[in-house]
């Protein structure tokens, strides 16, 4: 009919659908990545479901925050982030890679979300977490070296040594004597068989207190390929004398780590503030954790601790008998206990601290030794050798465990014994003269024939 | 159709495709495993039930975190009453006060086990972790050393399937974390002396969180190292009573304690004199070499085989020693975590060893695991090691379902490698379900020809999990050999003994050294895979005491005993 009226009509109308269908069809290309964004990202995620059970407090506290954060502002890369970096700082790594894709979705341009996706994958598997690090890298340039170096050791580990080389040069290029750079550029050169250039290269490693120790190390790996091996033992002597040293810094690291939160990690700042010597944070870290762990005999005993460094015995006592009523099965909080005895001059009650210590770690030096000491105060003298006894059989290179035990034998007269053990306190501690001098005591007094 | 139409078409279907890719683009990674890929005929059968093994690990109640139910408990694989065939003994690891005891399986002619624990001395409960097997008296009969977390125990064999602790009256009483253990006749006396490796100065009452911020077992780095220990076998006194003296600070040993789990020694510089390499969690390995005058100096790190090959110390466990390559050079082969790679250290030249974990082909293996027990064996006999590996977490694996403590958690899947016989391996675990297809906590791995048939059929400890018996079924297997080797001075197997064998042109180089692996004792017996060869050529020992001597040819496919003295004495 409508040829009949409108003769073009029909060819009108095809051309006509042609082009509408053309048109149609640009739209919905050109709003493919409006319909992508419709589905993944004009609609966030709610923040994930998270098992509650069993998790400190303070951490739900930490998580929870982070998680209303993003609810109250779910188109937030930053929120997103870092929800992410809480979950990933106490070890929900599930959770954690959804949230980072969450925020890499709303803000494609932030390294940090990227590289933490990276270290979840590559925790997981190495091969495939590489290319979400090389990504990483990319957009976090030159603003942080953390993410390169590790993505170079990360080549050199799945065996690339040439990107490995180019990561480590790249951060020479800013950092010419850059320590880690040229430890990696040296182990590459290692790898490959140049053992000369990569002794040359360790130069800066070696003089830095941060790479020393695996610099020496590969120092002596290249020595003795080299077959010198009085220079390999060299090496290997002073690596031996050093602490393992702190990780390198990564500013992303740090940046993941201020949201670890709860009890543990508590604890552990704690001691090492104590150790660290700083006694009045430490004091006061312990007090607010047992202020924040009413019922936690381990934030007792961390207190107990700090007094006991401190030299306040009645407090450490006070504080050690509150850890051990609440869990009894710490040897540590009771040789802590037996050393606030001991210091008040109860030596018997310090001693069935001490045996209540050994009870619960038969291989404990520190409780065999004290008691010995004990038994050896309390006038006897056999039971006080037996222990010492115990004790070398925990540790049997303890100085102080030979000399008192020595000691013990010389008032026993049992003079070769106690000679022998004298010996060796002052082969093991000879920066101790005591040792040595009860040594030649004990000789004197050996009656000659 | 008119070219308007087409142009709809190959739009529409552009458009469409661009969708799906933007979907499926968003899809996590689907594994990499070809469904056509051939594994070929699996390699083993699970035989534990027709066998009438019917033993299952106690690791305690669990959700505690107590460390050493995490670190499992191993197996031996020996003949206790010298009738030719291979017996088990599977340790448990309960407590001093569970019910829960260890068990000896006798092996009946028929190839089935029979349970004789009970009154045979060796049915005792605690927390048991090991098991070195050696002839400490020389009477002929193999006797039982047990490690524990709190101390080792030794059995005396009485000659009867029953045994009788000697502990104290042997010298080694001891209250440290044992692990692994390893006898060898570290000076040439003739007598085989005792290394025991000890974990870690545990303290029960910490604490720690893992995954998903729950409490979950410690990371080994949050306690204090311990030091190998070596006892030297005094011989018998003339009462007839062994005695060992602890000479682990005499020897050196006591300088450098740290977290050992796993025990191999094997003359490692090629000066005749066995060594001794500590497999340590999470820090460097040792390797203390024999300094032939009672000491032994530790040399890992300039050696190559302290770290990997990027500097770095990973968690190592279970240890195995054996020539991959076929360069008449043993390589070492250890352990390590589901977030690392188990690592090869291939020899070369002789005493420096070198990382080729990923030139080898085995930093991508089809699954990752926390690898323990390991086997390296020629179970197909085509005349090369191929890989077999029980895996089992020692941390709860993220996503894990339960919401208290449960053992599913730290389950893993085994793995079989195959060796090209270049030293390049292949990941055939899929094509092998009875052995890699169901998860468990993996921990002991033993080898032996268990059943008489000349192959290499492995027996597998889980934690809080049936122990199974695994029968080499591998179709078309190439020739054999089995080789005893004795010392009739000392009427036991000569431990530290090498032999090579040359058979079809090629030399195949074998430790008689039962102790490797993760706290197991396998088959101390040498096994060859001859491939075609129909006959052997020569036969070289080369004696724990430093002599060399040449046994003739044979031909394949039978067990040997060969004694020291009877072949003819040629030059090292």
């Amino acid at each position: 009919m409508s040829d009949v009226l409108f003769p073009n009509a029909s060819a009108r109308f095809a051309k006509r659908r042609w082009l509408l269908a053309a048109v149609a069809l640009v739209g919905v290309l050109l709003a493919l990545p409006l319909i992508y964004r419709g589905f993944f990202a004009a609609k966030p995620l709610n923040p994930p479901q998270l098992n509650w059970a069993g998790v400190d407090p303070a951490i739900r506290q930490v998580l929870e925050t982070e998680m209303a954060n993003v609810r109250g502002h779910p188109r937030s890369a930053d929120a997103w982030g870092r929800l992410g970096c809480a979950l990933l700082a106490n070890l929900f790594e599930d959770e954690a890679d959804s949230c980072f894709a969450q925020a890499s979705a709303l803000d494609p341009k932030n390294a940090l979300w990227i590289y933490c996706q990276a270290l979840i994958a590559l925790s997981r598997d190495p091969v495939v977490g590489l290319p979400k690090l090389e990504q990483a890298v990319e957009l976090a340039g030159d603003q942080v070296e953390g993410p390169r170096l590790r993505l170079a050791d990360e080549y050199l580990a799945q065996g690339q040594p040439e990107k490995a080389r180019q990561q480590f040069e790249k951060l020479l290029a800013r950092s010419p004597q850059h320590p880690r750079a040229l430890l990696g550029l040296a182990r590459i050169d290692f790898q490959t068989g140049a053992l000369d250039s990569s002794r040359r290269r360790l130069e800066v490693a070696l003089a830095d207190p941060r790479t020393r120790k695996p610099a020496l190390a590969l120092s002596a790996e290249i020595y003795e390929r080299q077959h010198n091996t009085p220079a390999a033992n060299r090496a290997l002597a002073q690596m031996i004398e050093l602490p393992d040293p702190p990780e390198w810094p990564d500013a992303y690291f740090a940046e993941i780590r201020k949201y670890k939160a709860g009890e543990s990690i508590r604890l552990q700042s704690v001691y090492q503030l104590q150790d660290g010597r700083r006694y009045r944070e430490a004091l006061q870290a312990a007090q607010e954790l047992v202020r924040d762990y009413p019922q936690s005999a381990r934030a007792w005993a961390a207190l107990g601790s700090v007094y006991l460094g401190q030299r306040n015995f009645s407090a450490a006592e006070q504080a050690l008998r509150k850890s051990v009523s609440l869990e009894d099965q710490s040897p540590q909080a009771w040789i802590n206990l037996g050393l606030c005895r001991y210091q008040q001059h109860d030596v018997a009650d310090a001693a069935t601290c001490f045996s209540n210590a050994i009870e619960r770690k038969p291989d404990s030096l520190q409780a065999h030794f004290n008691l010995a000491l004990c038994q050896a105060e309390q006038g006897n003298r056999n039971a006080a050798i037996a222990s010492l006894r115990d004790a070398l059989r925990c540790q049997p290179l303890s100085a102080p465990a030979h000399a008192k035990l020595g000691e013990l034998l010389l008032e026993e007269k049992r003079y070769p014994e106690a000679i022998d053990h004298l010996q060796q306190a002052a082969d093991l501690g000879p920066e101790n003269t005591a040792y040595q001098k009860k040594l030649d005591e004990a000789r004197k007094r050996r009656p000659i024939r | 159709m008119n070219l308007g139409k087409r142009a709809l078409c190959i739009v529409s279907l552009a458009a469409f495709h661009l969708l799906v890719v933007a979907f499926l683009g968003c899809q996590p990674n689907s594994p990499t495993t070809s469904p056509t890929e051939d594994f070929g005929p699996p390699w083993f059968e699970d035989v534990s039930g027709k066998s009438g093994l019917n033993f299952v690990h106690d690791a305690g109640p669990g959700g505690s975190y107590f460390l050493p139910e995490i670190m499992g408990s191993g197996a031996a694989l020996f003949d206790c009453d010298n009738d030719g065939r291979l017996d088990i003994y599977l340790v448990q690891n309960g407590g001093p006060k569970s019910a829960s005891k260890n068990r000896l399986f006798h092996q009946k002619e028929d190839g089935t086990f029979e349970d004789i624990s009970a009154g045979s001395g060796l049915d005792v409960s605690g927390y048991g972790m090991g098991v070195a097997i050696a002839d400490v008296n020389n009477d002929g009969f193999p006797d039982v050393l047990l490690t524990q977390y709190g101390g080792i125990r030794l059995f005396l064999n009485n000659g009867n399937r029953t045994f009788t602790e000697v502990t104290k009256e042997a010298g080694l009483d001891s209250v440290h974390w044992a692990m692994s253990a390893s006898f060898v006749d570290y000076d040439r006396d003739g007598w085989l002396d005792l290394v025991v490796v000890h974990y870690v100065d545990y303290q029960p009452a910490v604490h720690c969180t893992g995954t998903n911020a729950r409490q979950d077992y410690c990371h080994p780095s949050m306690f204090q190292g311990t030091a190998t220990s070596l006892f030297h076998n005094l011989g018998r006194s003339a009462d007839g009573k062994i005695a060992f003296e602890d000479v682990t600070v005499k020897a050196g040993l006591a300088k450098r304690p740290a977290p050992g789990l796993g025990v191999l020694c094997a003359d490692f510089n090629g000066d005749g004199w066995p060594d001794i390499f500590v497999a340590n969690d999470a820090k460097p390995n040792h390797l203390w070499i024999n300094q032939k005058d009672g000491t032994f100096r530790e040399e890992a790190v300039a050696r190559g085989c302290a770290y990997n090959a990027i500097g770095k110390a990973e968690g190592n466990m279970g240890i195995v020693y054996g020539d991959v390559d076929g360069d008449g050079m043993p390589d070492l082969f250890v352990t390590h975590l589901t977030s690392e790679t188990s690592t090869l250290w291939q020899q070369g030249p002789i005493g420096i060893f070198t990382d080729r974990t990923l030139s080898s082909g085995l930093a991508s293996p089809r699954w990752r695991g926390t690898g323990f027990g390991v086997v390296l064996a020629d179970f197909a006999q085509r005349g090369c090691l191929d890989l077999a590996i029980v895996n089992g977490r020692v941390s709860r694996q993220s996503g894990g379902k339960s919401e208290g403590f449960d053992w599913p958690d730290y389950q893993e899947r085994n793995q079989i490698l195959v060796n090209d016989g270049q030293g390049h391996f292949r990941d055939v675990s899929p094509g092998n379900p009875a052995f890699c297809g169901t998860p468990a906590i993996g921990r002991g791995l033993c080898a032996g020809d268990i059943f008489g048939t000349g192959r290499v059929d492995l027996l597998a400890t889980s934690l809080h999990g049936p122990a199974r018996l695994y029968r080499n079924v591998a179709p078309n297997v190439g020739h054999w050999l089995i080789v005893r080797a004795m010392l009739p001075e000392w009427k036991r197997d000569a431990y530290g003994a090498t032999i090579t064998v040359r058979a079809g042109g090629k030399q195949f180089t074998r430790l008689i050294q039962p102790a490797s692996s993760y706290l197991c004792s396998n088959d101390p017996r040498a096994h060859f895979g001859l491939g075609s060869a129909e006959k052997v050529d020569t036969i070289r020992i080369a004696w724990p005491d430093g002599a060399v001597e040449e046994f003739p040819g044979c031909a394949a496919d039978q067990r040997l005993t060969l004694r020291k003295g009877e072949g003819t004495a040629v030059a090292r």
